[in-house]
């Protein structure tokens, strides 16, 4: 089996290379190497140095063990590339590693340990059948360091296809079952691009090392609270342990997002899982443990194509890339400026399976954003607002109400034909369900206004003095309302004209009611022939 | 303004000013001050209208959230269309209000304006005098529109007999414009501008 089909193509700038060799206890030497070398010869260079024979160690690159006939300028290593190099537990003591839980977690300590130091190696723990312990890695992108796990620029510059063997599951020719996981970030991501795009990327990049690479994004909330690179990794969907193999490799956002889409054997004792879990971690910050993951940000690539920003028309990287059809591309400036205007005017689109959302700024159809995540970019402040705004909208699409007092906003989902409604949970103000104000008995006055009126309203309701005393100053704003605004004739919000004609269409994105600021009803073509511009 | 409204503003002024529209004089905008607040936009009328040879001025108010909010748009230049406001110049189009999208520049507004002035649309929303008149009496219409572009758009072809009677009702001691609106929505008909100036 062709376990490596990307590079072949390549011509090797230079034969020599400089690689760092890693092992499972966090040891770390470099080698010098000629591309011309097998993986045997690998082992035996690196024997001495490491002190154990070249029969026990394994070498694994890429998510996959390297057999040992194979050719070092098959596996497309760069420069300063990192091998991973594992010492076999000898034969005596197989059956002892097997049962002896505590060597399976030493291991596992360690190559935490190198994990953290490498910064951006992402390690799963693999106990074979046979009681070995196989170090599988699955590689992330690397931040341009020279020091990189896996030298994806390269890859990309010959990404896999998706008929590429090295993807497509199947029966192993080895009985070592090597290279079971291959979690490429690279793969991922040059899947989901076009032809074109993957072109381009070949056309810009070149050896030199320099440039964008792809890579996954996350929102960290804690500590980083901001975008940053992550880690893709994969666990069992039962016991949460790292320790499992996948029946095949992902190849697309949806596997990794969606749970249950990939089959892999739980290598875990007492576990019988059967689905991975793949989760991100942040690589802006050190791992404080395994509860430490990180939201993918799906909409975040990095620019490979240089494609502007559809706004500010800059080119700059990363950007979001909406799932419209045309895939529109905003810089993350202008992303967090388009989400906060739309805020502002609270123009977010309530939908029922996404919630709280919005729309690629074109207006696509089928580009509304489904990782709500994304708007933690807006920054904290703005992010509540959305949250409490979200909700209320919730609330009315399920045909509730918000108490109409000030500050008081609580959501309440009264019974379908009652019109006294009290804010129970909140301030205790009672209000007319129909115009929001204090409540009454009879019809509602429209001359009321909007907002609520709290004088006159004769003690259905004890007020807090110091609610009270804060409702004086409402009241101002109130009246200011109501005297610049008029109600939208359908959901009541009130509604300000600064110019223009009288065709009104309601702001709230829910409602989009079209009426006539004259007749405050719905805009009809008698509206448009009497009075269209007042 | 945020960056983002400058930046992008700053491209879409080149783009117009190197656009073939505008080396063809059909569109061209201007700074009004040293920000790019507020612009000035100018469209010719396009040909085998009543406003051809006419040049149109526009005001143009960029808000802080441009490109996600459209640009304000009005026109300076008085004229006589369906769709614009006579009186002040407002104009009811949707791309310009809902149908706005983030990817529309300055200069795909202008040519949306100029292609407004060329198909008004009768059955849209319409301003209420102009409307009738479009409808009711076309060739009246045209002539009307034709002269507001005369006097206030610069368009070579006058007509005498509105002029006339413009200037009748100036004699009467009616502003020029005040004449004109009052005539205008009352079919040039003397008798009927009068009673609607002085009733």
């Amino acid at each position: 089996m062709a376990l490596f089909g990307f590079g072949s193509s390549q011509a090797a700038v230079s034969n020599e290379l400089e690689v760092y060799v890693r092992t499972n206890t966090g040891e770390k030497v470099s080698v010098r190497l000629d591309q011309s070398w097998t993986v045997s010869q690998i082992k035996t260079t690196l024997a001495p140095k490491l002190q154990s024979p070249a029969d026990n160690l394994r070498i694994i690159f890429a998510g996959k063990e390297l057999p040992d006939d194979m050719v070092m300028r098959q596996c497309d290593l760069g420069n300063h590339s990192i091998l991973h190099a594992v010492r076999v537990v000898s034969k005596e003591d197989e059956g002892k590693g097997a049962a002896g839980p505590s060597e399976v977690e030493n291991v596992a300590s360690s190559s935490n340990t190198q994990e953290d130091g490498v910064g951006g190696t992402e390690v799963t723990q693999t106990e074979k059948e046979d009681g070995r312990l196989q170090e599988v890695e699955v590689p992330s992108t690397s931040s341009g360091h020279t020091d990189a796990e896996v030298d994806l620029r390269s890859k990309a510059a010959s990404p896999p296809l998706p008929e590429d063997p090295c993807l497509m599951p199947g029966p192993s020719t080895s009985n070592r079952s090597c290279g079971r996981l291959l979690c490429d970030a690279s793969t991922v991501i040059t899947i989901q691009m076009t032809e074109a795009e993957q072109k381009s990327i070949r056309d810009l990049k070149s050896y030199d090392g320099m440039g964008e690479r792809p890579h996954f994004y996350v929102y960290c909330v804690v500590p980083c609270n901001s975008v940053q690179v992550g880690k893709l990794r994969v666990r069992c969907a039962s016991c949460k342990q790292g320790a499992l193999t996948l029946h095949r490799d992902p190849c697309n956002w949806e596997d990794v997002l969606q749970p249950g889409k990939i089959n892999a054997t739980c290598e875990t004792p007492d576990c019988s899982g059967t689905q991975a879990e793949f989760f991100f971690k942040c690589r802006g910050h050190e791992t404080s443990g395994e509860d430490d993951t990180s939201v993918a940000l799906y909409l975040v690539r990095a620019n490979l194509p240089a494609v502007p920003c559809l706004a500010c028309t800059d080119v700059s990287s990363p950007v979001v890339v909406f799932e419209c059809a045309d895939a529109h591309v905003m810089c993350l400036d202008c992303f967090v400026t388009y989400c906060v205007s739309r805020l502002n005017e609270r123009q977010f689109i309530q939908d029922e399976r996404l919630g709280y959302t919005l729309s690629c700024p074109i207006g696509c159809q089928d580009s509304l954003i489904r990782e709500v995540h994304h708007f933690k970019l807006m920054g904290d402040n703005n992010y509540e607002r959305y949250q409490r705004w979200g909700t209320e909208e919730a609330v009315l699409a399920a045909g509730g109400v918000l108490c109409p007092y000030p500050g008081c906003g609580q959501g309440i989902i009264p019974d379908q034909d009652c019109r006294r409604v009290a804010c129970l949970n909140g301030c205790g103000y009672v209000f007319c369900r129909l115009c929001l104000q204090g409540y009454h008995i009879g019809e509602c006055n429209p001359e009321d206004g909007n907002g609520p009126n709290v004088i006159g309203n004769s003690g259905s309701f004890a007020v807090d003095p110091s609610r009270a005393a804060g409702s004086r100053w409402d009241e101002a704003t109130s009246l200011a309302i109501r005297v610049t605004t008029k109600p939208c004739p359908k959901c009541r919000t009130p509604t300000e004209r600064d110019g223009g004609c009288m065709h009104m269409v309601c702001t709230r994105a829910s409602c989009g009611f079209h009426w006539c600021w004259v007749c405050q009803t719905e805009w009809t073509r008698e509206c448009m022939a009497a009075h269209w511009f007042g | 303004m945020a960056n983002i409204a400058i930046q992008r503003i700053k491209r879409e002024f080149k783009e117009v000013i190197k656009s073939d529209e505008a080396q063809k004089c059909a569109i061209n905008v201007e700074l009004v001050g040293d920000d790019y607040r507020e612009l000035k936009g100018e469209i010719a009328g396009p040909p085998d209208t009543p406003y051809e040879g006419a040049t149109f001025h526009l005001e143009i108010k960029v808000p802080e959230t441009y490109p996600f909010n459209p640009p304000k748009v009005k026109f300076v230049t008085k004229i006589w269309h369906p769709n614009i406001s006579s009186v002040t110049g407002a104009i009811c189009l949707d791309i310009l209000k809902d149908q706005w999208a983030a990817a529309m520049t300055l200069r795909t507004v202008l040519l949306s304006l100029q292609a407004l002035l060329a198909a008004a649309e009768p059955d849209d929303p319409q301003d209420a005098v102009v409307a009738r008149q479009f409808k009711e009496n076309h060739p009246l219409f045209l002539q009307t529109a034709q002269y507001w572009s005369h006097v206030h758009a610069g368009a070579p072809r006058g007509n005498s007999d509105f002029a006339n009677k413009v200037r009748c009702l100036m004699d009467l001691g009616v502003g020029e414009q005040q004449a004109l609106v009052a005539l205008s929505s009352c079919n040039w008909d003397m008798d009927r501008a009068i009673e609607q100036l002085f009733s």
